[in-house]
C-alpha cells in the first residue's frame, strides 16, 4: 500500500462523523438527567456511536482523522462547560486509537473494535470535573431532584467507580462496534458508500 | 444557508461580534451554567446570563426561538410552583423535576450556541480561527461541523417524516427506530460531504498558499465590552 497523507477529503470526513458522534453524545448525554444515569451515559454513547465510528474507521485510511476526532470531541466538550479535561482524554484517546488501526494497516476488523473501544473512553474525561467537583454536584442535586436522588448519586460518585465506568464503556463499546460491522455489512456497502 | 448569510451580515451591521469573543462568551455561559452551583453569587449570575443569552437571539431576528425559550426558562425555574400541584415522588412529579433541572441547566447555553451558529458565517469562522494560528488540519473539520449542524437537523427532519409516511414509528423498537434513522441520516450526510469536499478543493481548500478571506473580523469596541463582562462573570463566579 502507498503512503498517503491527510488530504482535504480526510478532513471533511473527519468533520461530518464529529457531527454524527456529537449528536449521539448530546442524545446520551440527555439520558444523564436521570441521575444514575449522570455517571453511564458514556456506555450508551459507546453502544450509539459504533455505527458511524466503525464507518468512520473503514474509510480512514491515513494517520490523523482519529486523533482529530478525539480532540474535537474535547474541544466541544470543553465548550459546552464539561471542562478541560475531555480535551487531554480526547487526544490521547484518539491518538491512541490512531495507533492501533495503523498497526493494523486501516484494514484489520480486530484492529477496529481494539480502537472503538480505546476511542470510547475519552468520555471519562467530560466526567471528571464530576468528581472534581462532587460537592457541589451534590448540592444542585438536593435543590432541585430530592434528597434521596443525591444520596444515590453520592453513593455512586466515588473514586472506585472510574474503572468501573471505563470496564463497562469498553464493554459498551465491544457491542456497539459488533452493531456497527452487522449496519456496514447491512447497508452500508449496498448503499455503495464505502 | 440563505437565512444564515442574511441573518449574519445584511441589517446587523452596526452590533457584530468578533467570532473569538463569541466563542469566548459561549464556553463561559456554558461553565457558569452547567456546572450546577446554587448558592453565592451564582443566583444573580445564572438569570442575568440567561438573558442575555435571549436577547443576543432576539437581535439576530429569531424572535420566536427567543420567546419560546424564555417561557421554558421560566417555567423551568419556577417549578416550584408546579411541583406543589403533584407529590415530589408521583411519576409526573419526578418527570417534571427532570425536564425542569434540564431546561434550568441547558437552555440559556443552547440559545447561546444558536446565537453563535446562525450569526456567524462559515468564512469569518474560518478567518477567525486563522488569525488564532490553529493548524489547518483543527479549522476544516471545526468548520465542517459548522456548517452542518442546520444540515443534520434539516436531514434528520426529513427522514423523521418519511419514515412516519411508512409507519416506522416507536412501536416498531428502539433498535429498528435508532437502524431506520440513524442509517439513512449517515448516508445522506456522508454523500453531502463527498460533494461538500469536492466543492471545497475547487475553492483551494487545502492548496499549499495562503488562502485569502472575503470576510473582516477583528475586536471593536463592543467585542472589548463583553470581553470584560463576561471575564467579570468568570472571576464573580469562581471567587464566591
Amino acid at each position: 500500500m502507498e503512503k498517503k497523507t491527510i488530504g482535504v477529503r480526510d478532513l471533511v470526513n473527519t468533520g461530518i462523523f464529529a457531527v454524527i458522534y456529537f449528536v449521539l453524545f448530546f442524545v446520551s448525554g440527555m439520558t444523564g438527567f436521570i441521575p444514575v444515569m449522570t455517571l453511564f451515559y458514556p456506555v450508551v454513547l459507546a453502544l450509539l456511536g459504533g455505527i458511524p465510528c466503525i464507518l468512520f474507521f473503514t474509510k480512514t485510511e491515513t494517520f490523523g482523522p482519529v486523533t482529530i476526532l478525539g480532540t474535537l470531541m474535547g474541544a466541544i466538550t470543553l465548550l459546552m462547560g464539561y471542562g478541560p479535561y475531555a480535551v487531554v482524554t480526547g487526544a490521547l484517546c484518539g491518538l491512541a486509537a490512531d495507533l492501533i488501526l495503523k498497526a493494523g494497516q486501516y484494514k484489520s476488523w480486530k484492529h477496529m473494535l481494539i480502537a472503538y473501544c480505546v476511542l470510547s473512553e475519552w468520555v471519562v474525561g467530560s466526567q471528571t470535573i464530576m468528581f472534581l467537583m462532587k460537592d457541589a454536584y451534590l448540592d444542585g442535586y438536593r435543590v432541585t431532584q430530592g434528597d434521596a436522588y443525591a444520596d444515590a448519586v453520592s453513593a455512586l460518585l466515588n473514586n472506585a467507580m472510574i474503572p468501573v465506568i471505563i470496564a463497562l464503556v469498553a464493554a459498551g463499546a465491544v457491542i456497539g462496534g459488533l452493531i456497527g460491522r452487522s449496519t456496514l455489512k447491512k447497508h452500508f456497502r449496498r448503499a455503495g458508500i464505502v | 444557508m440563505e437565512a444564515l448569510i442574511t441573518a449574519a451580515g445584511g441589517k446587523h451591521k452596526a452590533f457584530r461580534l468578533d467570532p473569538r469573543t463569541k466563542v469566548y462568551m459561549l464556553l463561559i455561559v456554558n461553565i457558569i451554567m452547567l456546572t450546577s452551583l446554587s448558592d453565592g453569587f451564582t443566583v444573580y449570575l445564572k438569570p442575568a446570563l440567561s438573558a442575555m443569552s435571549f436577547l443576543f437571539v432576539w437581535s439576530i431576528g429569531k424572535r420566536r426561538m427567543a420567546v419560546y425559550g424564555i417561557l421554558l426558562y421560566l417555567a423551568a425555574s419556577r417549578e416550584a410552583l408546579l411541583l406543589s400541584l403533584f407529590s415530589g415522588t408521583s411519576v409526573i412529579g419526578v418527570t417534571l423535576r427532570l425536564l425542569a433541572y434540564a431546561a434550568n441547566h441547558a437552555i440559556p447555553g443552547m440559545l447561546f450556541a444558536y446565537y453563535v451558529l446562525q450569526s456567524t458565517k462559515v468564512s469569518e469562522f474560518i478567518a477567525a480561527m486563522e488569525r488564532l494560528r490553529i493548524t489547518e488540519k483543527f479549522i476544516i473539520p471545526f468548520a465542517v461541523i459548522f456548517r452542518f449542524f442546520p444540515t443534520v437537523a434539516d436531514e434528520y427532519r426529513s427522514i423523521r417524516d418519511a419514515m412516519r409516511m411508512r409507519g416506522i414509528s416507536l412501536k416498531k423498537g428502539p433498535v429498528a427506530m435508532l437502524e431506520y434513522r440513524l442509517v439513512p441520516l449517515i448516508v445522506s450526510i456522508v454523500k453531502i460531504g463527498d460533494e461538500l469536499s469536492a466543492a471545497s478543493v475547487t475553492r483551494g481548500l487545502g492548496s499549499p498558499t495562503r488562502r485569502t478571506n472575503y470576510c473582516r473580523i477583528g475586536f471593536g469596541l463592543w467585542d472589548g465590552v463583553f470581553f470584560l463582562l463576561m471575564t467579570a462573570a468568570l472571576i464573580l463566579y469562581l471567587a464566591f
